[in-house]
């Protein structure tokens, strides 16, 4: 019997001795990331960073993917303008390409080019026309005291489809966000489109997300009427957001990007802007 | 037991037995001097054989005796035992679908009592939605299969009832830590059998608490029922009816997204066949309903996503077996099936405008099917079989013409089968879950989404020894595929004004081949099997992106699996899983847009997520007592993943905004430590 038991615990050792190490993967250069945007009537704003290649270390700063000493140009095909780079907390990391001597024209087309350090990256895009905000109201949502919910109409451009929408908050962030599931592409007819609007979802807020708004918020929203380009990064983004890491679901891989030799988006965007005190 | 069919007493003194994978052993008297002339004999005994592999390389698992050994949280599944053996797995924990050699989930056909069954799972690949009690006979064919052969182009899970006559009133009771179930077998008459069994959970009774977090809770019940009637009115016939429900409803109420997630599906089965004996042959003729839904809904203030699909099989179907004499050997059959799906679409309200809902689609195939045998020499058999189908959905029209060419040989050195064949399926499924869940949708084929083929070479050895102590196997397959299909969508994109399910499908060509090799000891109080298996898998979808590895493969994995009877009462058993690490897209780097991280894939499927490993372990007790009923008794321990190994999912990068740093983040599977503890009662 004994010979036995040790027989059965020995197929358990030798079990036990197949384990394996990580499988390798080949290291790639840093690549230039924009996060950039000039409004209708607005101006050109870029986040210029550079992607960060995973190292034999656990953690790494923030600091290694930001790009202070790059070349930002803006150009709408009549002149060209050179952005100033600049140290703003309202953005994420806190430092920012900006310019106050192009406005952006709806019809226009913007092009763009980043460069630091080797490397570069274009991009171009033709600002569509702005809808019209037709209603923008908030209302308790069911089962709670504070959280509030707020409701978009809008009548789309004419010919234009693809919209996404931005929120800011006062009192909390500088900049306006991506809305949680902002990507909207419309059906294609001139009817009113009703959409709800969501806080943004981000990585840097140090709290739990919440879609909704808190009572009192007073909350700017901006619909931006897109290129298709820039609506296919912004539903892969919020596809990514809304899912990514979850074990259930397959990743749907690296987001589509109109930024040639690099990451991100450069979208010049029809923009109109409504403010909303959230009320229930 | 021994039973004579004859009512005749016995002397037998020459018998040439041969096993029924039941666990009874049917037989003819020899024609002997001194032995009685019988008509039939029937011996019945109780195996203790978990699996048998017949001289073809099919195996067959004998599910309830699984259920005295591993189990997972207290319920016995023989689709659990199968990722055991080489070249079969989920590929993940949580997997729902069991991929072999290689193929997809949906290239393996599951069947309860001859009707096929779309899915096959509850909750997460936790075990399958079939009671191991009711449908005990599992038979596991890989890539080399008999006439008629699957209208799908993988392996074969054919899960059945027992075949014997019932000669008592049989019942069995199991209590386990999520659920409990009941079965029972009656014979009404002479020649009337019916089985029932049925099983409900109650989860949210017992873990509700553990399953509600700071701001979401979890809801799941389960439940299965399955009826089998048999009727033998005479020596010659057999009518079976079968039914099979299983009902799943999973909530998820998320406080801060104020989402409330609900996904129900169900399978329901129903069949009546008829087995005819005449002389030497066998005609069989079966109906089957086989329909699967599955409602996939997410709800939030201001808007509602309803996410519907499902699929129904109707077939009529036949064959029959009909030895010439002893070198001839015909069969052929018959296959008319409906099917007609709902392809997944997105009922929205409070987003964009509504859509408006798909019309069902209809597929139609009808199949002819013909084999000849031919013994060549007396170790060597030949045959040559094909299957006609004409296929048809809407304008699309196919006709598809699968030959296979078999041989077998059987020496005293083992037996060896080879067989080319070539395989069609009309069926696709497709969805957001690599992982199989029961949201991933069924599609028929169309032009744009052609009829998956496959050209399949295989071969199998095997060989018993040491009067069947002892028996190995090897397989060597190549399969090439073509029109493969893959989801290519963005979850959100079902938002969209006009999104069309077909809109977001690939289709490409693939290949998978490798060796699976196992050796099993089936004699005494130490039993096992050890299996090692090496397989490659690629998929091509664009062509400008060439041949990637395809997530099903599973390039190197070792399975064992021991059980030691230390008296009559009890028994230890493990089973050990390694394989390396399943594929993956890998990080070349990470970025950050709008305040979130992005990850920047590399080239898909060519890294792999670390090594897979986890070792379960059991104890069975068991007893008999003997009052008004004589009663067996088992209680069961299993602990999966007894060393807690951290088998990870996935690999992502994030930031943390306590220290401004950006960090990896490993999200590994729950499958750790899993305790169960289970109660059987049998009479």
């Amino acid at each position: 019997m004994k010979s036995r038991v040790l027989y059965f615990i020995s197929c358990l050792a030798s079990m036990l001795c197949l384990v394996s190490c990580d499988g390798t993967i080949a290291p790639s250069q840093p690549s230039l990331v924009v996060d950039g945007w000039i409004d209708s009537d607005g101006y050109p704003v870029v986040v210029l960073t550079k992607t960060i290649v995973p190292d034999a270390s656990d953690r790494t700063p923030v600091s290694d993917c930001l790009v202070r000493w790059g070349k930002v140009t803006v150009s709408d095909g009549e002149r060209e303008v050179v952005l100033t780079g600049t140290t703003n907390e309202d953005y994420f990391p806190p430092y920012i390409y900006r310019t106050y001597e192009m406005r952006g024209v709806p019809g226009k087309t913007y092009d763009i080019t980043a460069s630091y350090d080797g490397m570069k990256v274009t991009a171009s895009c033709k600002m569509p026309p702005s809808a019209s905000i037709t209603r923008l109201t908030s209302r308790k949502i069911q089962d709670s005291d504070s959280l509030c919910e707020i409701t978009l109409g809008f009548l789309p451009a004419p010919g234009e489809r693809n919209y996404h929408i931005l929120t800011r908050i006062h009192g909390s962030n500088g900049r306006f966000l991506p809305s949680f599931m902002g990507a909207v592409k419309t059906d294609g007819s001139a009817e009113t489109v009703t959409v709800p609007v969501y806080a943004p979802k981000t990585d840097t807020s140090p709290y739990d997300f919440s879609p909704h708004f808190k009572l009192g918020d007073t909350v700017d929203v901006a619909l931006c009427t897109v290129t298709a380009d820039v609506y296919d990064f912004w539903l892969g983004y919020d596809d990514e957001v809304a899912f990514g890491g979850n074990q259930f679901v397959s990743s749907a891989g690296n987001l589509r990007s109109n930024i040639k030799g690099g990451y991100g988006v450069w979208s010049a965007q029809g923009v109109v802007r409504r403010t909303i005190i959230v009320t229930p | 037991m021994l039973r004579c069919v004859s009512g005749a007493t016995l002397r037998i003194a020459s018998l040439s037995l041969a096993f029924i994978l039941t666990g009874s052993i049917e037989c003819r008297a020899a024609e002997a001097a001194d032995s009685v002339n019988l008509r039939e004999v029937e011996v019945v005994a109780t195996s203790q054989r978990i699996s048998r592999l017949d001289d073809s390389g099919v195996l067959t698992v004998d599910a309830s005796l699984i259920g005295k050994n591993l189990r997972s949280l207290g319920e016995a599944d023989a689709v659990g035992y199968l990722k055991l053996l080489p070249g079969v797995t989920s590929g993940n924990d949580y997997g729902s679908g069991l991929s072999i050699q290689g193929g997809d989930y949906s290239h393996t056909l599951f069947r309860i009592n001859g009707a096929p069954l779309f899915f096959p799972y509850h909750f997460g690949g936790i075990f399958s939605v079939v009671s191991p009690a009711h449908y005990p006979i599992v038979k596991l064919e890989k890539a080399i299969h008999e006439l008629p052969v699957p209208s799908r182009l993988g392996g074969l899970v054919d899960m059945s009832t027992r075949r014997g006559k019932l000669d008592r009133v049989a019942g069995s009771g199991n209590v386990g830590v999520i659920s409990s179930g009941l079965g029972m077998s009656i014979p009404v008459s002479g020649t009337l059998d019916v089985i029932a069994s049925a099983r409900i959970s109650y989860i949210d009774e017992l873990y509700g608490k553990l399953l509600r977090g700071n701001s979401s809770a979890t809801y799941y019940d389960l439940g299965d029922v399955s009826v089998t009637a048999v009727w033998t009115p005479g020596l010659h016939d057999r009518i079976t009816s079968d039914f099979f429900m299983n009902s799943d409803n999973l909530r998820i109420l998320d406080d801060a997204y104020a989402m409330n997630t609900l996904m129900k599906w169900k399978n329901i089965v129903a069949s009546v066949g008829w087995e005819h004996r005449m002389g030497k042959g066998v005609i069989k003729t079966s109906a089957y309903y086989s329909g699967f839904s599955n409602r996939l809904s997410l709800a939030m203030p201001q808007l509602g996503l309803r996410l519907p699909s499902g699929i129904s099989q109707v077939s009529v179907n036949g064959t029959i077996d009909l030895p010439i004499d002893s070198l001839w050997r015909v069969k052929a059959g018959y296959d008319l099936m409906l099917n007609t799906v709902l392809p997944q679409w997105a009922d929205l309200s409070g987003y964009s405008s509504p859509h408006v809902e798909p019309e069902k689609e209809h597929g139609y195939e009808a199949a002819l099917s013909a084999g000849v045998y031919r013994r060549v020499s007396q170790p060597l058999m030949l045959s040559v079989a094909v299957r006609v189908a004409g296929y048809a959905q809407g304008r699309y029209r196919k006709l598809l013409v699968d030959p296979s060419v078999t041989a077998s040989l059987s020496e005293s050195w083992g037996n060896i089968k080879f067989q080319v064949a070539s395989y069609s399926q009309a069926l696709h499924q497709v969805g957001f879950s690599d992982i199989g869940l029961a949201s991933n949708f069924w599609l028929g084929s169309t032009a744009e989404l052609p009829v998956q083929r496959a050209l399949s070479a295989a071969v199998n050895y095997n060989k018993s020894f040491f009067d069947g102590r002892y028996t190995c196997s090897a397989d060597i397959y190549f399969k090439r595929l073509w029109n493969s299909s893959e989801y290519d969508g963005y979850i959100l994109g079902l938002l969209d004004g006009d999104y069309t399910a077909r809109d977001n499908i690939l289709t490409g060509d693939g290949y998978n081949y490798g060796v699976d090799l196992m050796l099993s000891r089936n004699f005494g109080r130490f039993i096992g099997s050890a299996g090692y298996a090496f397989g490659i898998a690629r998929r091509r979808f664009d062509p400008t992106v060439g041949w990637v590895t395809a997530s099903s493969e599973l390039r190197h994995s070792v399975n064992m699996f021991a059980r030691y009877r230390i008296d009559s009462r009890w028994s230890l058993s493990a089973a050990f899983t390694y394989a390396s690490g399943r594929p993956v897209t890998p990080i070349k780097a990470f970025y950050m847009v709008g305040e979130n991280v992005f990850m920047d894939y590399g080239r898909r499927n060519s890294g792999n997520l670390p090594a897979y490993h986890r070792l379960d372990l059991s104890a069975t007790y068991s007893f008999a007592t003997r009052k008004l009923l004589q009663l067996r008794h088992f209680v069961n321990v299993s602990v999966l993943n007894a060393y807690g190994h951290r088998n990870i999912d996935i690999v992502s990068y994030n930031y943390d905004s306590d220290d401004n740093m950006f960090y990896r983040k490993e999200v590994a599977s729950l499958y750790r430590f899993m305790p169960s503890v289970s109660y059987t009662i049998e009479f």
